[in-house]
This record gives C-alpha cells, structure tokens and sequence, in this order.
C-alpha cells in the first residue's frame, strides 16, 4: 500500500506541473517547509530574525539538508 | 425571412457562442474562474462570439487534415443540409456523416477547451498579464497576495529575490471594545461569486498584539478566518529567498523542459501515421499514460523519497508499468505490425 501511495504521489505531482495552475498564495517550496513542523519552526524563527534584527539575509538549513537563504 | 434567422441563430450559437463559452471557461481558471460569469450579457455574448472564431477554425484545420477532407468538397453537402433546414425539413443525413458532425462537435470542444487553456498559460508563463494591463485579470487581489506585484515597474525596487510566502497584518473591527491587530501567513483567500471582492483570508501561525505585554502573542489554533468585513486595515510582507541553482534544480528544470517536449511530441505525432482514427486515439491515450510512467521513473531517479527500499519498489512497479503501456502504445500506432 506504501509503494501504491508513493507512486500516485508522484503521479499527481507531475499532472499537477503540467496541467495544474500555480496559483496558490504559497510557493511550492514554502508549502513543503509547512508541511514539516520542524522546519516550519525554523522558517518562522527565520524570518522574525530577520525582519527584529533587520538583517539583509538568514539562512536556514531544512530536514533534507537543503538551504533556504530568506532575505531582505 | 423569420425561419432563416431562427436558423441562423442556432448555427451561431452552436458553432461561434459555444466553442468560445468553452474557451473561455478554461481561460478564466483557477483564481480568476469568477470573471467567467461577470459582465454584461452582450459583452459576454460578443467576447464568446469573438473566440469562438479562431476555435472553430482551428477546429476544421484540424479536423479536414486529420480525416483528409477540403471545405470546397463537403460545401455542397452542407448547402444541401441548409437549404432542407431553411425549408422546415428534416435534413436526409446518412449514418456516417452524423459520426463525422458528432466527432466534429466533440473536436470543437477539445480544441476550445485546450486553445483556453494554453492561452491561460502562455499569458501567465511569460507574465504577459503584468507586463502589459490590458491582459491583466480581475482578480486585483492576487497579483498582490502572491507578490507578483513586485514584477511590475512600480513595484519592482521592492524586488531582492524570489517570492516565498505572504505574511498579512490586518487591523480588525470585531465590534467588541477597541481594534485587534492580527498577523499570520496567508494560506488561503476567498472572493465573492458575486461581485469579486474580497470575501476572507486563511492565516496560519497566527499572532495577535497584545497590549499588555506589549507585543505579538501566538494564537492558539490551526487556522485563523478574517472575515474582509471586519478588515480596517491590511499591511503585505513579502517573503523572499535567494534563488540558489544548484545541480539538482537544473537537472529538475531540464527534465520538465523534455517532459512538456515529448508531451507536445505525443500529441502531433500520432496524427501523421498512416493509420485509423481509432489507433490515433488510442494509441495517444496509452502513450500518454506511458509518458506519465516514465516521467515517474525519472523523477524517482532525480528525487528519491526518503525510505530507499519504497523508492525502489515503487520504480520497478512504474517500470513494469511504463513498458506495458509503451507496448500497446507501439501496437497501437502499428509500429510493431508483426503483433497488431
């Protein structure tokens, strides 16, 4: 059943590329950020750093590894 | 006179009002779906009249090369068909041309609906809507909560990278004692079907100030609802991130550039097979699917999921997919022969 839900997963990413229309009031990428309550945390804490502090740029690193540099 | 223009009129209304109706339903999508109903009647009416032309001949261009027909060789058969309308008779219509008037009005649907769809997308790839106003929707509200507004000229200076996330300030009126201050991540909003203002906003994480302790507190709760009534006030933070290309983003951008290629491939090359209209259709639905398998496939390679054994499961099972969908995509295109 995993393997079933995984593949339409990825089923319906790609239809949703192709033929759905990106019009939501959240990137994609934000979206994902969302979806983890961790990194969700991190982002939030992120940019509040960055809009008291007045910084031009924080940079986060996400549960994947990846790197989120929010600037100002 | 009075029964050739109620003839007339249905002739319009089938084959101008209504390709241009569908057009337009699937131009006006997503946000900007409400804009499909609003107006007045005759300039919905002219608008509709207005599309339904380039649709109904790109219809018939692709109709006559699909079946190899001219319009000069069936110009006497629907003269024939007029003339026996005009005269209040039931046109004599054999069984095989109602096939080819009921598969030419689901053409005309198709091609409408998709012309509708790859306008919508052509207009918002290129931002053709922001560059220049007259193409811009009706929906004011979303060029501003998805900070596309930062691509136009007077907006532009706010630009430092690429849009992330929206946060909204609202100052309320909840008819209680004094205004509330409220700020959260926009999720979600709603327009009215009606009018197309601004009906509510979803925020997530929200905060509300507090004068005691003389700042933001966290709202307990999942979702916050802020009804645009109650709204004194609305302040936009844009969130932007450093647009960071890395190996991986540009081998995801080169394999959704050959993805949309080979779609567009699929969708031109069965049509000049020598082949029968039936093989031409089933053959794009199952190459279509194969398309899709073999897209999975690839993006499993590009983007394993976090549990490995899952991944491999899932690529195999995809695989086995993808190749039996291939072999009837090949049987059906009769590139195989030695099988159809």
């Amino acid at each position: 059943m995993e393997v079933i839900r995984i593949i339409s997963q990825r089923v319906g990413d790609i239809l949703d590329y192709y033929f759905g229309s990106d019009m939501d009031v959240m990137s994609d990428d934000a979206k994902k950020i969302f979806s983890n309550k961790e990194d969700r945390q991190k982002y939030i804490d992120a940019v509040e750093e960055l809009r008291k502090e007045n910084k031009k740029e924080v940079e986060i690193t996400l549960s994947n590894k990846e790197t989120v540099t929010l600037i100002s | 006179m009075g029964k050739e223009y109620t003839i007339s009129s249905i002739i319009i209304v089938v084959w101008l009002i209504f390709p241009g109706v569908v057009f337009k339903r699937f131009y006006f999508q997503g946000q900007f779906t409400k804009q499909f109903g609003v107006g007045l009647f005759a300039d919905r009416l002219i608008t509709s009249i207005f599309w339904g032309i380039p649709v109904q001949i790109a219809t018939f261009l692709i109709y006559s090369r699909v079946l190899n027909f001219t319009f000069t060789g069936i110009e006497k058969n629907i003269q024939e068909f007029y003339e026996q309308l005009s005269e209040n008779k039931f046109p004599l219509i054999s069984y095989s041309t109602l096939e080819y008037i009921l598969g030419y009005l689901v053409c005309l649907i198709i091609t409408a609906a998709t012309l509708g769809g790859i306008c919508h997308r052509i207009v918002r790839i290129f931002k053709v809507d922001l560059k220049w106003p007259v193409f811009r929707f009706n929906n004011h509200w979303h060029y501003y909560f998805r900070g596309e507004v930062l691509n136009t000229k007077e907006f532009k200076a706010l630009k430092t990278g690429k849009w992330h996330t929206t946060i909204v300030d609202v100052v309320i009126n909840d008819g209680t004692e004094g205004n509330k201050m409220i700020k959260g991540y926009l999720t979600q909003y709603t327009i009215s079907h009606k009018t197309g203002d601004l009906e509510s906003l979803y925020l997530t994480d929200t905060m509300r100030y507090s004068k005691s302790q003389k700042q933001y507190v966290r709202v307990p709760g999942d979702c916050f609802v802020v009804l645009y009534e109650h709204v004194i006030d609305m302040n936009l933070l844009y969130n932007q991130i450093k647009p960071n290309l890395n190996v991986r983003q540009i081998i995801r951008v080169i394999f959704n550039i050959v993805g949309f290629l080979a779609f567009i491939y699929i969708l031109i090359f069965p049509w000049y097979l020598n082949i029968r209209v039936l093989n031409k259709i089933f053959g794009s639905m199952t190459a279509m699917i194969t398309w899709l398998f073999f897209l999975v496939v690839i993006s499993f390679a590009i983007d394993p999921s976090s549990n490995k054994k899952m991944t491999k499961q899932a690529l195999i099972g995809c695989l086995v997919i993808g190749s039996v969908f291939l072999f009837f995509t090949l049987v059906f295109f009769k590139i195989m022969p030695w099988i159809s």
